[in-house]
């Protein structure tokens, strides 16, 4: 009776992370990375960060990306941050301000611009490699997984991602602490061919109940895929990065 | 009438500090053009800031005596400095052209002056991601601590009152060379750097008439930073260091660096004036931690041995030294003392063993692009410390404001003690363009 009991209880557990289609909610995962991020590209991207007055403040970031744990991020405007460089290995990450000494590590949970969008968010790595899947649900048109950090180094222990069926992108991400407390949601809007079967948003929105009234956008162009060496992500060519542009 | 004059100007700057917070309003538009994308071959921007500060001198303090021996001074001084730095780059195929200038207008304890210096300027060749060369003047920044390097060879010395500033390169030949690795030893990066010292090339480094040779291993290996270096040459005595930093946690880093001199050749004036000289084989040392709590407060703490730095007992020495030749009131026993201050007991980290905190918060109370901060150095030897409060506030893109308040405290015959300045206010406006 007890071995039945746990049958049904792993069976219900597989049930609940496959689709009617039989597509696992890690497989899903898998597919949004892809659409999201090549796995070796170039972005620019632009954040903007929105007061409740209407203020706002511009940023400017040349990206680049190789497979699912490299990064690397530099600010080429507003004139007051250029120059500024962040990497991230995995779990490492640093930052360069060319004023200041050698590059100095960071956390995921910092904000290298301030405002809603930490540095998780500008340096996002891969979902499927920091995060797995708990439970999946189904709805017409959306999938929605529950998402749990695979270890403490990333920003949110929980995220709840609103996947969009047909085209395999977020439509909605909420993110959660560990004791389920929603630090902010991220809206994924303005679908865009960027060519080479890169179609995915171009506009990121944020806001967060911890920051009521503030909102921050990210908007992204030029998404291209490209091979970069693996001594591009290295602190001693963090200086240098403005040379692959 | 100084004194009024003194403090209608911090009140200018404190309102301005405020009024420059009610900046216009701009409409918000999502604009999908983004046209610093386009990169041009030749780049460049510039900064300007108005630095004023007010000193309220320590009228007891032997540097105070000192300088003011024979001429007597207010308790309250007003400094102003004008700052002007270009930075630029111009790109042709693998090669970079990198400058960077620092003009500067001073006015300090009423004196004027100017200096134009190039800060940066040389030609980078990367070929591949793998390999570059620098030739030219350049900051090579070796070291993982905050508010010092000991290992930090070829790089002047930081002012951990505030290590941000830029600093001034010498004239050198670097190579680096890089490779990846798919392993618990992830980087490696080996640097080779040849620092002469002739003629123009970086006179102030050290003796003249040398070439100079110093080299810097990195590794990145299990999650952890790790350089070995050393610096070679006649120049200076023969180095050797190492410097680690890693995180423990995602939120709590922890750093540290070691340093060996050869020999160097220490001094020690006694309280009757005498001078002693004698070779020893320098040791310094920082071990330090970088924590971000939950409330986005950054924590940085330094502890700093500095080998070329002075015992309590000799500091204590020389203040016995320069207090009876003032007391004497013989001109050429307070002129050595003056030059004694000058040179060796009056310069940044004299002593050796030195406590830093600094505590930032990034934005509280939802107040965007605000920082305050406080910053606090402690000479473990007598106990004197200095302590910066500091605001930091960005209302517009480009824009920086800044206040400062330092304190510095100390008994007799302590270093913070006995510092010409004992509480300073300083106002900071820097525009970038």
């Amino acid at each position: 009776m007890k071995n039945r009991t746990i049958l049904l209880c792993l069976i219900c557990i597989a049930v609940s992370s496959v689709s009617a289609f039989g597509i696992t909610g890690e497989e899903i995962l898998k597919k949004v990375d892809r659409n999201m991020q090549p796995q070796s590209y170039e972005m620019y991207k632009k954040l903007i960060n929105v007061e409740p007055d209407g203020k706002k403040k511009e940023f400017t970031l040349y990206m680049a990306k190789k497979g699912n744990n490299k990064i690397i991020a530099l600010f080429i405007a507003p004139e007051s941050e250029k120059g500024r460089a962040t990497l991230r290995l995995g779990d490492n990450m640093w930052l360069h301000i060319p004023n200041v000494g050698k590059p100095v590590r960071i956390t995921s949970l910092q904000s290298v611009v301030g405002g809603v969008f930490n540095n998780s968010d500008i340096m996002q790595l891969d979902f499927s490699f920091e995060y797995k899947v708990d439970k999946m649900t189904e709805g017409k048109t959306e999938y929605t997984l529950h998402l749990k950090a695979k270890n403490t180094s990333v920003a949110y222990d929980r995220l709840e991602m609103t996947v969009d069926k047909k085209d395999m992108i977020p439509i909605k991400i909420e993110c959660y602490t560990a004791t389920k407390m929603l630090i902010k949601t991220l809206y994924y809007k303005e679908k865009k061919d960027f060519g080479d079967g890169v179609v995915r948003p171009s506009v990121m929105e944020t806001d967060s109940p911890l920051h009521k009234g503030y909102k921050s956008i990210m908007i992204f162009a030029r998404v291209k895929k490209r091979d970069f060496s693996d001594e591009v992500f290295t602190l001693n060519y963090l200086p240098r990065v403005g040379d692959l542009r | 009438m100084r004194r009024i004059s003194g403090l209608a100007f911090l009140f200018v700057c404190v309102v301005s500090f405020a009024c420059m917070s009610a900046h216009a309003q701009e409409d918000y538009d999502l604009d999908f053009d983004i046209p610093e994308v386009e990169k041009k071959p030749f780049e460049y921007g510039f900064n300007v800031e108005f630095k004023p500060s007010a000193l309220f001198l320590n009228r007891d303090s032997t540097a105070y005596r000192l300088r003011y021996a024979t001429d007597g001074k207010s308790s309250l001084t007003t400094q102003y400095n004008l700052r002007l730095q270009v930075d630029g780059s111009y790109r042709t195929g693998n090669g970079n052209i990198v400058f960077k200038t620092n003009s500067d207008i001073d006015n300090r304890f009423s004196d004027w002056s100017q200096g134009n210096y190039l800060y940066e300027g040389y030609y980078s060749w990367t070929p591949t991601p793998m390999f570059s060369l620098d030739v030219g003047k350049k900051v090579v920044k070796w070291g993982k601590g905050y508010a010092w390097n000991p290992v930090a060879f070829i790089d002047r010395p930081k002012d951990p009152d505030d290590p941000e500033l830029s600093l001034e390169g010498y004239s050198l030949i670097s190579a680096d060379y890089i490779k990846s690795f798919s392993s618990s030893l992830q980087t490696t990066a080996l640097t080779f750097v040849i620092l002469p010292v002739t003629g123009d090339f970086n006179p102030d480094f050290a003796a003249r008439g040398y070439v100079n040779y110093a080299g810097k291993l990195y590794l990145l290996w299990n999650d952890t930073d790790i350089d070995f270096m050393f610096l070679s040459g006649k120049s200076q005595p023969n180095r050797l260091g190492m410097d680690f930093s890693k995180n423990l946690k995602p939120n709590l880093e922890i750093h540290g660096e070691w340093a060996r001199t050869a020999s160097d050749i220490a001094t020690h004036i006694d309280s009757a004036g005498n001078r002693t000289d004698y070779e020893r084989a320098p040791n310094s040392t920082l071990l330090g931690i970088r924590y971000l709590d939950k409330n986005d407060i950054t924590y940085i703490a330094e502890y700093y041995r500095n080998g070329f730095g002075f015992s309590h007992n000799e500091m204590r020495d020389f203040f016995d030294y320069a207090k009876k030749s003032l007391d004497s009131g013989n001109n050429a026993d307070i002129n050595s003392a003056k030059r004694l201050s000058e040179i060796l007991y009056g310069g940044r980290n004299a002593m050796r063993r030195y406590l830093y905190f600094k505590m930032s918060w990034k934005e509280p109370f939802e107040i965007l692009y605000f920082n305050p901060g406080i910053a606090a150095i402690y000479n473990v030897d007598d106990r004197s410390y200095s302590m910066t409060p500091e605001f930091i506030y960005s209302p517009k893109t480009n824009l920086t404001l800044r206040l400062r308040i330092s304190m510095l405290r100390g008994a007799y015959g302590s270093e913070y003690g006995e510092k010409i300045t004992g509480n300073k206010i300083e106002f900071s406006w820097k525009k970038f363009f």
